[in-house]
C-alpha cells in the first residue's frame, strides 16, 4: 500500500518571516513644490508595486518617518498589504541625526516584537532620502549607523536628491550613497519594491541579487 | 521485521528560476545492525554547493557505516558524532584544496541520523531538523539552527562550525525523519518547537507495512514537486524517512 499523498497535511500557523524596512524622509520646506509631489507620487507607486507580489505583502512591513519641522512617525510598522501611502507636507528644517536615531531605535523595538513572538525576520532595510544636510547634532546618529552596519544589524540606503549633501551621506552610512536623477521617485520606489521582495524569499545562503539602480540612481 | 526506508532531493521552485540545480543531498542506507541516515543543504551563495552536499553525505555515510559494524554502545555516540563531523569537516577542506577552491564555496548544512532497535543517535549542524516516533508522536529531537536573520544558517565551512554541532542521542524510537528546511514550516511549529503530526501520519501508516521502497521514493520525489508544496515553499526539499515495521 503506498503512501496517501493527498492525506499529507501541512501546519499552516507558522509566521511568515517578516522583512522590516523603514523609509526615512526628508519633509523639509526645500522638499516643497516639485519634489514633494514626486515623493508622494512614489510611495503610490511602491504600494502598487508591492502589491503585484503575494508573497511580499505577507512578510514586508513598512515604517514611515519624516523629518522636517519635527521628527515623526508617520505611519509605524505595518504589513504591506495595510500601507496606505499618506500625502506629505513639507516644513521646516532637516533634524537627520534625530531621525536616523529613532529609526534605529523603532528597529530595536521591532525586533524585541518579532522574537518574543517566535517570528523570524530578515536583516531589516532603512532608506533615506534627503535633499540637503543636516541641521542637527547628527555624527553620534552616523556612528549608531556605522557600528550597526558592521554588525549586520540593518542594511543602510541614503538617497540624495536636488542639493543634497552628499559628502554628510557618505560619513552616515558604509554603502554609498545614491543620487536620485532629476525626480524619478516613483521607478525609485519600484526598485525598493522588488529589492524587498527578493529580501523576503531569499533563503539561507543565498547572495541577494539586487537589480541595479540605474534606472533612477546616478551611480 | 525491519526498516523500510524512502528518501527524495527535489529542486525548488527558486532554483528553477535561477537556473541553479538543487542542492539538497540525501543518502542512507539499511544495515545489519540499523540505519544509517544523512541529509545535506547546501547554501544558494556557494558556488559548489551541490557538490558540497553531495560530498558530505557520502562521506558520512562512509564513516557512520564503520562505526556502526562496532556495535557501539548508546553513550558512545557522543564522541563519534563528533568525529564523524571533524572527518567530514576535514574531507571537504581537503576537495577544496585540491580543486583551488575556497573552503566557503562547498558551504553546506549536515543532518545526520542512526537508529537501531535500542537507540536513535543525531548529529546536526544547520538548518532542517530530525523528528523520531516516541510513544505515538513523532517528537522534534534536533531542531534547526538559525542565526539573527530567516535567511541564516550555520554551515560546516563557517569558522567554528564543529562548536554548532549539537548531538542527540534517546532511547529507541520506531521512526525516525530527516529534512531540509525546505520543509520545515510545513512539519513543524517553529515557536513551539513542536511536530505536525498530520504531515508525518500518513507516512507512518503506510511504511509500517512492507511496500517497494524504489517505488515509493519516486512517489515521494513527485509529492515534493507537486504544486501544493511549491505553494508552501520555493526552497529544495530533502525527506528521509525510516519505519521499523
Amino acid at each position: 500500500m503506498a503512501v496517501d499523498f493527498t492525506q499529507v497535511e501541512f501546519d499552516s500557523g507558522n509566521p511568515e518571516p517578516r522583512c522590516p524596512c523603514i523609509l526615512l524622509l526628508d519633509t523639509s520646506s526645500s522638499m516643497g513644490g516639485a519634489p514633494i509631489n514626486e515623493l508622494n507620487a512614489g510611495l503610490q507607486a511602491f504600494q502598487e508595486a508591492l502589491f503585484k507580489d503575494e508573497l511580499a505583502l505577507l512578510r514586508i512591513e513598512i515604517a514611515l518617518i519624516t523629518f522636517g519641522a519635527t521628527v515623526q512617525v508617520t505611519q509605524d510598522f505595518i504589513a504591506a498589504d495595510q500601507f496606505i501611502p499618506p500625502v506629505l507636507a513639507v516644513s521646516g528644517y532637516t533634524p537627520m541625526g534625530e531621525a536616523i536615531n529613532l529609526a534605529l531605535d523603532k528597529l530595536d523595538q521591532r525586533k524585541q516584537i518579532y522574537k518574543s513572538h517566535g517570528i523570524s525576520y530578515y536583516r531589516p532595510w532603512v532608506f533615506l532620502i534627503t535633499d540637503g544636510a543636516p541641521t542637527d547634532a547628527w555624527q553620534s546618529a552616523a556612528q549608531r549607523v556605522q557600528a550597526a552596519e558592521q554588525g549586520k544589524k540593518v542594511a543602510f540606503f541614503s538617497v540624495g536628491i536636488q542639493n543634497a549633501d552628499m559628502q554628510v551621506l557618505q560619513r552616515i552610512a558604509n554603502r554609498p550613497p545614491l543620487y536620485l536623477q532629476g525626480l524619478s521617485f516613483r521607478e525609485l520606489f519600484v526598485w525598493l519594491s522588488t529589492s524587498l521582495s527578493s529580501v523576503s524569499r531569499s533563503s539561507p545562503g543565498e547572495l541577494v541579487a539586487l537589480p541595479s539602480p540605474q534606472g533612477w540612481a546616478s551611480v | 521485521m525491519s526498516w523500510q526506508v524512502i528518501g527524495a532531493s527535489v529542486i525548488g521552485t527558486s532554483h528553477r528560476r535561477t537556473d541553479l540545480p538543487c542542492q539538497d543531498a540525501h543518502a542512507y542506507r539499511v544495515l545489519k545492525q540499523g540505519v544509517v541516515m544523512a541529509v545535506a543543504d547546501g547554501l544558494g551563495s556557494a558556488q559548489y554547493a551541490e557538490q558540497g552536499a553531495q560530498f558530505v553525505v557520502q562521506q558520512a555515510l562512509g564513516l557512520l557505516e564503520k562505526e556502526l559494524a562496532h556495535n557501539p554502545k548508546m553513550h558512545e555516540w557522543e564522541r563519534i558524532m563528533k568525529y564523524v563531523f571533524s572527518m567530514v569537516c576535514l574531507a571537504l577542506n581537503d576537495l577544496a584544496d585540491s580543486r583551488q577552491h575556497a573552503f566557503k564555496d562547498y558551504a553546506t548544512t549536515l543532518l545526520l541520523a542512526v537508529v537501531t532497535p535500542h537507540y536513535l543517535a543525531t548529529g546536526q549542524i544547520g538548518d532542517g531538523a530530525i523528528v523520531g516516533l516516541c510513544d505515538g508522536q513523532m517528537r522534534l529531537i534536533s531542531k534547526p539552527q538559525r542565526g539573527e536573520y530567516a535567511n541564516e544558517t550555520y554551515p560546516l565551512t563557517a569558522e567554528n562550525a564543529l562548536d554548532a554541532l549539537a548531538i542527540s542521542i534517546t532511547e529507541a524510537v520506531n521512526a525516525v525523519a530527516v529534512f531540509t528546511d525546505g520543509l520545515q514550516n510545513l512539519t513543524l511549529n517553529l515557536a513551539q518547537l513542536s511536530v505536525y503530526q498530520p504531515f508525518f501520519a500518513p507516512f507512518l501508516t503506510a511504511l509500517q507495512k512492507p511496500l517497494n521502497c524504489t517505488t515509493t521514493s519516486e512517489q515521494l520525489a513527485t509529492f515534493l514537486a507537486c504544486e501544493r508544496v511549491c505553494a508552501r515553499t520555493d526552497d529544495d526539499k530533502t525527506l528521509v524517512i525510516a519505519v521499523w515495521h
